[in-house]
């Protein structure tokens, strides 16, 4: 498999500040430190008046996407044009690819900064309602090319963050394109991005009755698609270790389900030495990716097991006359998400990492299934059937709190975004002619969008950010 | 000064009873709220204190925003929540707000507790 570059330089660039006029004192992250530091701030910081500050509380906003300009990038050596525009349009699309911002057309510019450097004249911009200005610069020389790009506030007229530099090789130019969107992304909402990621999935091709199955990867927008096997045998279920350089997932190579662990750099291959049993399925690395957590059938019974991969110990941690399976780590390792029908119908449970009482946190109508932890910690995604409808859903992770985000035929499978903003799903429409494909959506509902695959999709496992 | 504070991060500071809030005050605060895109924020933006200064004119002095405080949340998603409340002043301004010249004394500095609401879902 061919390497991407991981190791972008990113560099602080010489630029002089834009000397921001806000005071920001640093944050007090305790109430009573706020409350103080409130009392003494507004001391010193309220100019005297003939009367007391006006004080209001403002509590709604409005919901929109964000207007950004982009100019395309300057291309600051001879035959960098085209790199330039290509590097503008991804990060243009990740951006707006989010729902929570949108492009100003060109059309609309009334000016564009001369160069890189230049003064930026915040007037033309507040005209067309631009409320974050990017402009950036790009230089290909060889096999090597440099992205620089800053971020301006166009209506309080002030830089946001400093200028920022990254370099690599012309082949990973896709990469840094998502790194200045991340980066964009990161100081317009406070939260990391996660454009510089990668998606595992099984990549589906053939009638419903008779589809091949191979494993792929890919950028999280369905671009540089690789596969990593071949479609001689089924798999299933690919999970991303915390990493991202290897990859679990379950083969019926040798007729029954069994676990195996690629590489995701020399795909290369192994099955997981697991405990004994008929068939095991559904893994999933720990947060440490140190252990897997998986399914095991053992004498007609499913329940959930351990392995360390270090030791090869397994340890069994659930054991009922149920089936127990789908397990997934919370993020500080402590604790395991699984659905059991040990109810009678298929439910959510979390226990201890080792095993020991679960308790139930889903209860509402219909079935549950395939919990996934998200990366923040405070929401499970799962998928419910319900009514003969299938959604993908989040709860908080005490059960309350549920909402449904998607709602089809056939929607599984969540996987969530490194920042915990977005989920990736599989969904499959009705009928003999049915087709698969991946979907992302936010975790409030909003911006439902197809991910653009060569063929069909399904079971992604979103990978974490690269470094 | 402030009055109240909330525990578990929802505050409240300083807020004109109903009985003593001018209409341009309320006018102010839905002429912002207009502006005030919560759509960029993550679940829920941290509440804050902002202060400000305002121009005979009625527009915000762009440099002289400031931040008094926040309740528990990274600095990342506090300056980007700050970035989004100043923003919204700003760009609302327009050609300055609808304020009663006379009372200017009163407008003069202006203090915004945002103690933001989770947008519905969906």
């Amino acid at each position: 498999m061919k390497h991407l570059r991981s190791d972008p330089l990113k560099q602080k660039l010489p630029v002089e500040k834009s000397g921001n006029p806000v005071s920001i004192r640093p944050m007090m992250t305790k109430l009573m430190t706020f409350l103080a530091a409130m009392m003494i701030a507004l001391a010193s910081a309220i100019p005297a008046t003939a009367q007391e500050p006006l004080r209001l509380t403002l509590r709604d906003g409005v919901i929109e996407a964000l207007p950004f300009a982009l100019p395309a990038f300057q291309a600051e050596l001879g035959g960098s044009e085209q790199m330039a525009a290509d590097i503008s349009r991804v990060i243009a699309e990740d951006l707006s690819g989010t729902g929570l911002f949108r492009q100003i057309p060109a059309s609309a510019f009334i000016s564009v900064p001369p160069g890189f450097s230049s003064p930026v004249a915040f007037a033309d911009w507040r005209a067309i309602n631009s409320q974050a200005l990017i402009t950036g610069a790009v230089a290909v020389n060889g096999n090597q090319v440099t992205v620089k790009f800053r971020l301006y506030d166009v209506f309080s007229g002030t830089e946001m963050g400093e200028g920022l530099q990254f370099a690599g090789t012309t082949e990973g130019w896709r990469r840094m394109s998502h790194k200045v969107a991340d980066a964009v992304y990161s100081r317009i909402t406070g939260e990391d991005g996660y454009f510089d990621s990668r998606v595992v999935f099984v990549a589906e091709t053939g009638p419903k009755d008779d589809r091949a199955k191979r494993l792929a990867i890919m950028d999280y927008d369905g671009a540089n698609i690789q596969y990593l096997t071949d479609s001689s045998a089924i798999v299933l279920a690919p999970r991303f270790s915390p990493t991202g350089d290897r990859v679990l997932y379950t083969s019926y190579e040798s007729g029954f389900p069994r676990i195996n662990m690629l590489d995701v750099a020399t795909v290369g291959r192994q099955q997981l030495t697991t405990e004994a049993g008929d068939m095991a399925f559904s893994p999933r690395f720990s947060l440490d990716g140190r252990q897997v957590i998986y399914s095991l059938i053992n004498g007609g019974n499913t329940d959930i097991y351990r392995t360390d991969l270090a030791t090869g110990q397994n340890s069994r941690l659930t054991n009922t006359p149920a089936i127990e399976t789908a397990p997934s780590f919370s993020p500080d390792g402590g604790q395991i998400v699984f659905e059991s029908d040990r109810s009678g119908t298929q439910q959510l449970y979390i226990m201890s990492a080792n095993g020991g009482e679960a308790q139930r946190i889903s209860f509402g109508n219909g079935r549950y299934g395939t919990p996934v932890w998200s990366p923040r910690g405070d929401l499970i995604a799962f998928t419910k059937q319900e009514s003969g409808r299938f959604h993908i859903g989040v709860m908080r992770t005490d059960g309350t709190e549920e909402r449904l985000l998607t709602s089809s035929f056939l929607d599984e499978g969540p996987t969530w975004a490194p920042n915990g903003r977005v989920i990736m799903f599989g969904r499959e429409t009705q009928g003999a002619d049915g087709t698969t494909a991946l979907y992302s959506v936010d975790i409030t509902g909003r911006n439902l969008r197809r991910v653009t695959t060569p063929q069909g999709g399904s079971d992604p496992s979103w990978g974490p950010l690269q470094p | 000064m402030i009055r109240t504070l909330a525990i578990c991060g929802a505050l409240t500071a300083g807020v004109a009873s109903a009985q003593n809030t001018p209409d341009w005050s309320v006018q102010f605060n839905q002429d912002v709220a207009k502006c005030w895109n919560v759509n960029t924020s993550a679940e829920q933006w941290p509440a804050m204190i902002v202060s400000f200064e305002m121009t005979p004119e009625a527009t915000p002095v762009v440099d002289s925003f400031f931040l008094i405080g926040a309740t528990e949340a990274s600095d990342a998603t506090v300056q980007a929540a700050f970035a989004s409340i100043r923003r919204a002043v700003i760009r609302c301004a327009d050609f300055g707000y609808d304020l009663p010249e006379n009372d200017y004394d009163a407008w003069s500095t202006m203090i915004i507790t945002i103690d933001p609401r989770v947008p519905d879902q969906q």
